[in-house]
């Protein structure tokens, strides 16, 4: 009788933040699950993925007997690397040490080192082949989906090559746990039938059963395992379960594949080749990678591997898939998986500023193409607060790190894509210091409902920059020669703004000078925006106190102060107080962060309006000095521990 | 110029004002260039280091940007003091040698001989102790220190060329105590028959 082949690749992920405990809770679940599966069905025979990480939080006695297993040939170890890498989005080098240190943790935790490598969301990157080779791993996993449409349905494996570089890649058919086939018998007879190759006399079905690791809702993933080891059980004669490499060695290729940089972002979404087009045009994803590349250059200078490896360790950590993709659960979007990521790197960049002695006198000036746009940013940072000014769009600052509670406060985020896969877009990337200028009835109500009409031409134009370091500190000087329409006249305005960093306080002070040039007097409303995000919005620990009187709802509601000089927002999530103090009263609107659909979403951050009535007359200044102190607060939790 | 392919870091070591250059300076960059020294001598720094080592290629022009950032720096009482070693650089800056002074790592900026390694102990131990010691009052403490050396070792010898002189009247007291003592042995032996006879007596008692 001619027996086909099953080739089951089992896929437990974890995509969401998890403590620590909740993780070894559930992976010893997960392993206690399948020990019972091996023993009530010892034909069953599959093949296993888990990140080396989630390795080590196995029990030790249950690993022991999961080694067992695996010597005997019960299934076989798969490898995404220590972590879950997104190989588009990182350094190649941070992804090879990943991997690399992976396979160490393998060899040491499992007592065996994987050949078979499955990069995250089938994330297929040809110039990783070579890496891949060099780190001994003998064949790649991936979905399906990434093949061209005829051949999906070809059973087998296939050789992909790039540049010379040639591998083994195991296309799979990805089944999630919540539609996996109720009939596994009619789908596997399915699958065979569709396969209409001759270039074998067995037929071969490779299949990735994704669940997750945690249990969610009342589903069981292990119910379909067991049907299915059942099933195979019940037709062992027709069905021969097998692992990769048992594949790889009992049948040839079935040609070559040449499969160009790839992402399976969802279940339905198809393959998008664009897809770093795609993740680009959201907000706050580019500025995360940004900070990554920017750190991984950093943590590989450091010559003393002792100091550099417990920081890369952290870094893979943080590039993990999951954070880097666009989702309410988890990912970017997310506020507390924003500024988990944000958090992890600003705490690297801490130390390596804190071993770095030399740079601790009054501060450090940095123009660098931060955002790999081609137009430089210009980096200010002390040793309690790091900023980035972006004087080609707008003039505003687009991260606001405040090192001592690890958190990016400009971290706040609009839903609404980039039209282009621009990191940053003035006016729609929530910054801090956009200008406008308004006509002098305009109100925060009409700033919300949209009817506010920006008049002037500050908001995405161009700045010019000089810097400066004395015995004060360090500043930044930003100057635009630009206009405002005024009936339908263009009035000619010059705007100054100045940031600047006290010696290693933890204070900004800003300086606005707008000019009139002209010999007629003008008459306006200026208002600057900034964005904030604050973990404690979600779970409404944030206020804000003006004097007296204490705004609960932030985020939620829409909250006014008139002339007020000193105020500040206080979030006891994070411990954390923001204190704002400036010479001239101003008004100040607190608007909450919309969501596409128009609904109030406190995840995406707060909007805070600071403006003032403007009377300039001909040939006169007008000037408004500020400051931004933020200073460390009782927390209400502790720090969480979450991976 | 909308492309700017080079990155500056200004920050502040040991008193001086570090500019870490990398990338490619082309001549484009010289106006900007310019202008960041004369706003870092508008706010009274003097002392400049600049890292040129991480430049990929250099405009010769650039070379004459520096020499009149030298020529503005030493006008107000300041230095600069270049850093790199690599062919590039060193390529464009070789006429001018004898001009700038060039280190090649900031290593040998930092190591300048024994008074620099002095001074490099001093700010440690001042920093470990929390005392600070003005340059004349550490001078006047040094010279009564070493006076109270010198004294201290002018008496030592003294005392020792003394002590020689002692140990040699005592050595030839000694030796005239032999000599002494032989000729009152030579004498004994002399009036020992005298003494036989009964003639003299010379018993140790009397």
């Amino acid at each position: 009788m001619k027996r086909n082949y099953i080739a089951l690749l089992i896929h437990p992920y974890k995509n969401r933040l998890l403590p620590r405990t909740v993780l070894k809770e559930s992976i010893d679940r997960f392993v206690r699950n399948m020990l019972a599966l091996v023993s009530e069905f010892p034909h069953f025979r599959f093949n296993l993925v888990l990140p080396a990480y989630i390795l080590e939080c196995v029990n030790p006695l249950l690993l022991s007997q999961l080694r067992d297993l695996q010597k005997k040939g019960y299934f076989e170890w798969i490898l995404t690397g220590y972590t879950e890498p997104f190989l588009s989005l990182s350094p190649p080098q941070l992804t090879n040490d990943n991997i690399r240190y992976g396979l160490q943790k393998y060899t040491e935790i499992a007592g065996e080192t994987p050949v078979g490598f499955m990069p995250p969301f089938s994330n297929f990157e040809p110039s990783m082949i070579e890496i891949i080779k060099n780190n001994d791993l003998q064949y790649l996993v991936v979905s399906k989906d990434l093949l061209p449409q005829p051949l999906q349905s070809s059973g087998g494996y296939w050789m992909a090559e790039h540049s010379g570089s040639s591998m083994p890649l195991i296309a799979t058919t990805v089944i999630r746990h919540l539609s996996a086939p109720v009939d596994f018998k009619n789908y596997i007879e399915k699958i065979y039938a569709s396969d209409k190759s001759e270039s074998s006399s067995e037929k071969i079905a490779t299949i990735q059963y994704q669940f997750p690791i945690k249990e969610e809702g009342e589903s069981d993933p292990f119910r379909w395992l067991r049907f299915t080891a059942s099933e195979i059980d019940k037709h062992i004669l027709n069905y021969q379960p097998i692992t990769f490499s048992e594949l790889l060695s009992s049948t040839l290729p079935l040609g070559l594949q040449y499969i160009p940089a790839s992402l399976m972002m969802g279940a339905r979404d198809q393959v998008d080749l664009h897809f770093l087009n795609y993740l680009h045009s959201f907000d706050q994803i580019g500025i995360l990678q940004r900070k990554l590349m920017d750190l991984y250059n950093k943590v590989i200078s450091i010559p003393d591997s002792k100091i550099s490896f417990p920081m890369k360790r952290k870094l893979f950590f943080i590039q993990d898939i999951n954070r880097f993709l666009p989702g309410k659960e988890c990912g970017f979007e997310n506020a507390t998986d924003r500024l988990w990521t944000f958090s992890g790197m600003i705490d690297i960049e801490k130390d390596i500023n804190e071993r770095d002695h030399n740079s601790n006198s009054g501060g450090q000036i940095r123009i660098t193409d931060f955002l790999r746009n081609g137009s430089k940013s210009i980096i200010l940072s002390n040793k309690s607060i790091k900023l980035y000014v972006d004087y080609s769009s707008g003039g505003s600052i687009f991260e606001f790190d405040y090192r001592d509670r690890r958190i990016n406060l400009c971290a706040a985020y609009n839903p609404v894509p980039h039209v282009r896969p621009d990191i940053f877009v003035s006016g729609k990337s929530r910054s801090w210091f956009q200008d406008r200028i308004f006509s002098t009835e305009v109100s925060g109500t009409d700033f919300l409902s949209g009817r506010a009409q920006d008049c002037g031409n500050f908001l995405k134009g161009q700045f010019t920059y000089k810097v400066s370091k004395n015995a004060a500190g360090i500043r930044t000087s930003l100057v635009r020669q630009g206009s405002f329409i005024r009936g339908e006249k263009l009035c000619p305005l010059s705007l100054e703004k100045v940031f600047g960093l006290e010696q290693n306080t933890s204070k900004l002070s800003f300086v606005y000078q707008l000019t009139n040039q002209s010999l007629a007097q003008y008459n306006f409303r200026f208002s600057t925006e900034l964005g904030f995000c604050l973990p404690g919005l979600h779970t409404g620990d944030v206020r804000i106190v003006n004097g007296s009187t204490v705004y609960e709802k932030i985020g939620l509601d829409y909250i006014q102060m008139t002339g007020t000089l000193r105020w500040y927002i206080e979030d006891r999530a994070c411990g954390l107080r923001i204190l704002f103090q400036t010479q001239k009263p101003l008004d100040v609107w607190c608007l909450p962060s919309l969501q596409a659909d128009q609904s109030v979403d406190p995840q995406n951050g707060i909007t805070i309006i600071l403006s003032s009535p403007v009377l300039l007359d001909q040939s006169s200044h007008w000037k408004l000095i500020g400051k931004l102190s933020c200073k460390r607060m009782r927390k209400i939790a502790g720090d969480n521990d979450v991976l | 110029m909308y492309f700017d392919s080079m990155d500056i870091t200004i920050e502040g070591r040991n008193e001086n004002i570090w500019l870490t250059l990398a990338g490619h300076f082309r001549k484009e960059q010289i106006p900007q260039m310019r202008e960041k020294f004369e706003v870092l001598l508008e706010d009274r720094n003097r002392q400049f280091v600049v890292d040129l080592e991480n430049i990929i290629s250099i405009d010769d022009s650039v070379v004459q940007l520096f020499l009149q950032i030298l020529n503005a720096i030493r006008g107000k009482g300041g230095e600069i003091k270049l850093i790199f070693k690599n062919a590039a650089v060193s390529k464009a800056f070789a006429p001018y040698n004898n001009i700038f002074p060039v280190y090649p790592d900031a290593a040998s900026l930092t190591s300048g001989g024994f008074l620099s390694a002095i001074r490099q102990r001093g700010k440690l131990l001042s920093k470990k102790t929390g005392i600070r010691i003005s340059g004349p009052v550490a001078l006047f403490l040094l010279i009564v220190l070493c006076g109270w050396f010198i004294s201290l070792i002018f008496i030592v010898r003294i005392q020792s060329r003394y002590i020689k002189k002692q140990q040699v009247e005592v050595q030839s007291l000694q030796e005239t105590n032999q000599q002494i003592k032989i000729e009152v042995d030579a004498l004994r032996e002399r009036i020992k028959p005298l003494e036989q006879l009964g003639i003299i007596n010379i018993s140790p008692d009397k």
